[in-house]
């Protein structure tokens, strides 16, 4: 996560729970040409309180005057100016990758958590994170243009719990064996049913192993003595 | 934005100096950054409305009043029947004859202000009440049963029919007064009636429905029938030659829903600008035609007070799903969608949707009912169906529609789920 452009530092802060307010961006006296952002450590991680920049890099015919070398009167008042300025050419190169996709998914979160599934499912969703609010979004749309609850709801379970496998039940019943590869918290089992709900199916049900997964003869990897869940 | 300038214009220190943003940032930065915010607020809205569903000119009004409150010039409600409008009692004259060839004869059509298991009792247990005829020559004693009104439900099931004629889809109608009306049929009376006769009265007793009981209620709903006169032009089509006729709705207001009633011998297919309805039909003569206009309520009327409550089978419009799912093809068979359904209608605002049962289960008394009768699956034995079980709480108590604002959601789900059986529950 290397910060290279105004815009990815802005974002990255929100993500860390900051505000854009809290960033404050600064000509650079030596910058490479090639950057648009010039962090003191090349590779660092963290988000500086203050970010010197390239402002030639990209704005070029913007910047051109503001720092001429010879005139040196008001600089503070053209610091803050830079500041501001910088932080509104942000927030117009975040609407650069909105296209309807992104906006469909926005909407898909905004519906879920005004309570488009009812109550009950709204306070699940609050459990999400942004990212994983993001993930049910793409396929919740995929759901009503390709109608493939069943794949879409093993993808979506196998993207937020890491270790989880799924089985089918062949013998003609409509079931689902999920084994969620994590300790058992209410936290988990409502977002499982939150996913339950949006994605499975009518007729399927799912039996749910937690810590445990069930024996399966000649796996090895299932058969440890204590840790065997029966099927 | 605004907080980001606020902090700046702090933080400089020299005075003339942040005087100087001061001026800058209100003069010209701000008006800037707001009109930015706009514009991407603008982007957000388009790119919304391209897919929010767009058939809310045929959302459908109803409630009931009592025949003295009724206001003729209300902006949005009429009479569902026109008949309605004028008080009738039977004239003694065919009382005599039904009574003479012992057939029942309708004397009132009364409004049981009761929930639906109470109505139901009665629709499938008829009982006959004892009640007093007060004529000009003295008072006799009648005795009456009570069957359900279906004028009403009748005129639902004629109005599906002209949505499927005008090629609109079909929402089930929020009306669960409709289904409360019954007829008062007399079956005996004291003595003989004389023919000079004139009844003054009729009074019946209702026993334990007797508090319920209303007499001179009119069910409304915002669909009025006109008639509109139109211009016609031939045009040919292929092989075949129809006739355009153009009704123009500038003058009754764009904004609302109109469905043109006639059989299919005259009309072939209707098609609706935003400023004209254009009828094609291989009738050549030009003339009147009968339409339904459904009216949608504008803001900011001045609506008189109504003892019952307003209901309607409006969707929410802040719902990007609704309209994204309803574009799509593929058919979502999940729990969720049962309740993406439900709570996509205002209606189911003082429900919630707790569980789903599904599977074969026992049968139980149901406590709801299928508002759309009509809707027939012609591919499935009803008997071999698996049942969808939604149980329901609900927000307010002792509201006597609630099991029919129930059946309302249900039945819509019923639409979407034709395999299933669906019924639900009150908790």
């Amino acid at each position: 996560m290397v910060v290279n452009y105004i815009w990815e530092a802005i974002i990255k802060a929100e993500q860390n729970g900051g505000s854009p307010k809290d960033i404050c961006f600064v000509v650079a006296d030596v910058y490479s040409p090639y950057m648009e952002v010039n962090n003191v450590m090349l590779n660092t991680r963290v988000v500086e309180e203050q970010i010197e920049i390239n402002p030639y890099y990209r704005f070029y015919d913007i910047f051109r005057d503001l720092f001429d070398p010879n005139n040196n009167e008001h600089m503070e008042l053209r610091q803050q100016i830079f500041d501001i300025l910088i932080h509104f050419l942000a927030d117009i190169d975040r609407m650069q990758g909105m296209n309807k996709q992104e906006y469909y998914s926005r909407f898909v979160i905004h519906d879920m958590e005004t309570g488009m599934f009812g109550d009950s499912c709204r306070e699940k969703s609050k459990l999400f994170s942004q990212a994983e609010k993001e993930v049910i979004a793409a396929n919740l749309l995929r759901l009503y243009e390709t109608g493939e609850a069943l794949h879409l709801f093993k993808d979506t379970v196998r993207k937020l719990f890491k270790n989880s496998i799924l089985y089918a039940n062949q013998e003609g019943k409509d079931e689902l064996l999920l084994y969620i590869g994590q300790t058992e918290t209410s936290a988990a089992r409502d977002k499982l049913t939150l996913l339950e709900t949006i994605f499975l199916p009518l007729p399927f049900h799912t039996e749910v192993y937690w810590g445990n997964h069930f024996g399966i003869i000649d796996v090895e990897e299932t058969m440890q003595i204590d840790s065997i869940a029966l099927y | 934005m605004k907080e980001i300038v606020l902090d700046r214009l702090q933080k400089i220190e020299d005075l003339e100096q942040r005087k100087l943003l001061k001026n800058i940032m209100t003069g010209v930065f701000l008006p800037l950054v707001e009109y930015q915010e706009e514009m991407n607020r603008k982007l957000e809205e388009r790119v919304f409305q391209q897919v929010a569903e767009t058939e809310e000119r045929y959302d459908i009004y109803t409630t009931v009043c009592p025949r003295d409150e009724l206001d003729p010039l209300h902006e949005f409600l009429y009479p569902m029947l026109q008949q309605d409008l004028e008080r009738t009692l039977p004239d003694l004259a065919s009382i005599r004859a039904g009574l003479g060839k012992k057939k029942e004869v309708k004397l009132l059509t009364v409004f049981l202000a009761c929930e639906f298991l109470k109505v139901r009792e009665l629709i499938e247990r008829p009982r006959v009440f004892g009640g007093k005829l007060v004529t000009t020559q003295g008072t006799r004693n009648i005795q009456v049963r009570l069957r359900q009104n279906r004028a009403y439900i009748q005129e639902i099931e004629a109005l599906h029919t002209i949505f499927q004629q005008n090629g609109v889809m079909w929402k089930t109608i929020n009306h669960p007064y409709a289904y409360k009306f019954f007829d008062m049929l007399l079956i005996s009376c004291e003595g003989e009636i004389a023919e000079e006769e004139e009844i003054i009265e009729i009074s019946v007793h209702l026993e334990e429905y007797e508090p319920y009981k209303k007499i001179d209620m009119i069910p409304l709903w915002n669909i009025e029938c006109l008639t509109l006169k139109n211009l016609g032009f031939p045009v040919p089509a292929d092989d075949r030659v129809n006739f355009e006729h153009v009704l123009s709705v500038r003058k009754t207001g764009t904004e609302h829903g109109y469905l043109v009633d006639g059989d299919e011998t005259s009309i072939r297919y209707s098609k609706r600008t935003p400023e004209e309805i254009t009828i094609v039909s291989p009738c050549e003569k030009s003339g009147t035609w009968d339409v339904r206009k459904i009216t949608q309520p504008t803001q900011g009327g001045i609506s008189s007070r109504q003892a019952y409550a307003l209901l309607s089978n409006k969707k929410r419009k802040d719902r990007f799903l609704d309209g994204f799912a309803s574009k799509q093809a593929a058919v979502v068979r999940a729990r969720g969608e049962i309740m993406r359904i439900i709570h996509s209608f205002e209606a189911a605002d003082c429900f919630e949707l707790t569980h789903i049962e599904v599977g074969t289960m026992s049968d139980r008394v149901a406590e709801t009912y299928n508002m759309n009768p009509f809707l027939l699956d012609a591919i499935r034995l009803e008997s071999e169906k698996k049942t969808i079980r939604l149980h329901f709480t609900a927000h307010t108590e002792n509201h006597f529609i609630l099991h029919d604002m129930m059946s309302f959601l249900v039945s819509e789900v019923q639409m979407y789920f034709p395999d299933y059986k669906c019924e639900g529950v009150l908790s």
